[in-house]
């Protein structure tokens, strides 16, 4: 099992390249992201060969950020039995026919199972890429730039940074643990509520000394976000070339005119 | 005369679960002056650098800072007038990169963006901590975090050094550009400290607090040396004023 703060540094880690992808304004990044879960969601049940151009994008900005595959695989990775399980059922209960092209016929319900996964993997992997890109900051600064509530920001700007230090005080517990319990697996039953006590006792503490630590360098209501300079050329021609390209993807079925053109028969 | 830039009045602090942290305790710190606070574990010491910035508010007596009392009115000038160096620089840094970390403060003070670089710069090139820019704040040693630490206090030009046992967990090397970086700011500074070697090197004065309370004040060099005093607040004389175990003999520096 991945370690969600080992997950977490690395999201962070990841976001301080400077590629070209991690120069585009978070909020452009963030729009596109948005277009794209939007445009994803709103394709047709059994649509599976025409969502596969939407492809493209996770793609180039996995290839252009040097966001590493692995990263992506084993950060989704414990939510793929729930995809397949939620899939599966969706198999059993659309019982209706549907014939390919070749001519032979299976279950409706496989399709759209099909298209489940593929649908859930593609926004996994877009919103990932575009956090491990734009960084939370990135995130929180571009929802400041569409005048999203401070206080909703602030909220999720602080259950961030909590999430970090219960992981890191977690740590700490579980090594102290460990090292007086050799040859233990695991944590005795018993010790899980004294644990779980210290855990909440610490973690509390130390969030409130950081807040004091805040509130000592002049933090008010909202945690004022790292505002970069204004969108240029670039962040603009990114939003238009993606949408664009993804209004495509939605009114065209490009992989049948694709083949159409290369080979003279749809798929 | 010139009026002290601190003044704290007969000043009383209980906590919640009824621990008498302090006791009637009075002070004054001129401009510009280094200040040096030593004590027991217990003693009051982190509690009273609390107060100073408005962290705990006292259950008696006033505090004010240039003539300003601490209180919710006065609050957001204080602290950007005043800047606390955590006992724990882990607790101080919290951003994805130094960088961040160091504009924090400059950006809550509602500077626009060539400000903020100008102070971060500043305060990257006085506590040396430049090189370090890019990198996240978990992946310093310790050294390097308490000087980033100390970066992110400058970067909103106070004019008031509250520091809580600075020197702690530093190797030699480390704790010696600590102590030049710090005697070369002209801030008034109050620090906190049971390494009484680097009290000695900070420090013009000096006021021991034991149990809640001022038991000595005084010149540094008189109340460091003072080996009865110290002992009996649980202290000990500066390594440097005790003497080589081997040949008994003294060298004073600083």
């Amino acid at each position: 099992m991945r370690n969600p703060r080992g997950a977490i540094r690395q999201i962070e880690l990841l976001s301080l390249k400077n590629t070209f992808v991690h120069r585009i304004k978070p909020l452009q990044q963030f729009i596109v992201t948005l277009v794209f879960i939007l445009i994803i969601t709103s394709f047709d049940q059994y649509s599976v060969s025409q969502m596969l151009p939407m492809l493209l994008y996770p793609a180039v900005i996995i290839v252009l950020g040097e966001i590493p595959l692995r990263f992506i695989i084993r950060t989704i990775l414990p939510v793929i039995p729930l995809i397949i399980l939620f899939a599966i059922a969706n198999a059993f209960f659309d019982k209706s026919e549907w014939v390919l092209l070749s001519g032979v016929t299976i279950s409706a319900g496989w399709i759209s199972a099909l298209a489940l996964v593929l649908r859930s993997l593609m926004t996994m992997t877009a919103i990932l890429s575009f956090i491990a890109t734009a960084g939370m900051n990135g995130l929180f600064s571009a929802l400041e730039k569409l005048k999203i509530p401070d206080f909703f920001i602030t909220l999720l700007a602080f259950t961030f940074r909590y999430i970090h230090l219960l992981m890191e005080e977690a740590g700490h517990i579980i090594r102290a643990y460990r090292l007086r319990s050799p040859g233990q697996e695991g944590i005795s039953f018993q010790n899980w509520g004294p644990l779980a006590g210290q855990w909440f006792i610490r973690s509390y503490r130390r969030a409130e000394r950081i807040h004091s630590a805040m509130l000592c360098r002049g933090l008010s209501e909202k945690i004022h976000q790292n505002y970069h300079d204004r969108a240029k050329l670039v962040d603009l021609t990114w939003i238009f070339f993606w949408c664009g390209y993804f209004i495509l993807c939605r009114l065209f079925p490009i992989p049948l005119l694709l083949s159409k053109v290369t080979i003279g028969t749809g798929i | 005369m010139i009026p002290p830039i601190i003044n704290v009045k007969d000043i009383g602090y209980i906590y919640p679960d009824g621990n008498e942290a302090l006791n009637k305790v009075s002070f004054n710190v001129s401009r510009n002056e280094a200040f040096g606070i030593i004590g027991p574990n217990g003693a009051g010491k982190s509690t009273l650098l609390q107060l100073l910035i408005g962290i705990l508010i006292p259950r008696s007596g006033e505090i004010k800072i240039e003539g300003m009392p601490v209180d919710k009115k006065n609050l957001a000038l204080i602290r950007k007038k005043t800047g606390l160096l955590f006992h724990n620089p882990d607790d101080q840094l919290f951003c994805p990169t130094v960088r961040d970390d160091i504009a924090f403060g400059p950006r809550n003070m509602g500077l626009n963006n060539d400000e903020i670089e100008i102070c971060v710069s500043q305060a990257m090139e006085a506590s040396g901590t430049g090189h370090l820019s890019h990198r996240p704040p978990y992946t310093l040693s310790g050294g390097e975090k308490k000087a980033v630490a100390l970066a992110c206090i400058l970067s909103m030009q106070p004019e008031i050094l509250l520091m809580d046992e600075t020197s702690a967990n530093l190797d030699p090397g480390s704790r010696r550009q600590l102590i030049t970086v710090i005697n070369t700011l002209s801030q008034t500074k109050i620090i906190v400290s049971h390494d009484l070697d680097f009290i000695w090197e900070t420090c013009s004065r000096v006021m021991i607090l034991n149990k809640g309370s001022i038991t000595a004040a005084g010149e540094t060099g008189l109340i460091l040396s003072d080996r009865f005093l110290l002992e009996h607040n649980n202290l000990e004389l500066p390594l440097r004023l005790q003497g080589c175990p081997v040949c008994g003999s003294y060298t004073v520096r600083g």
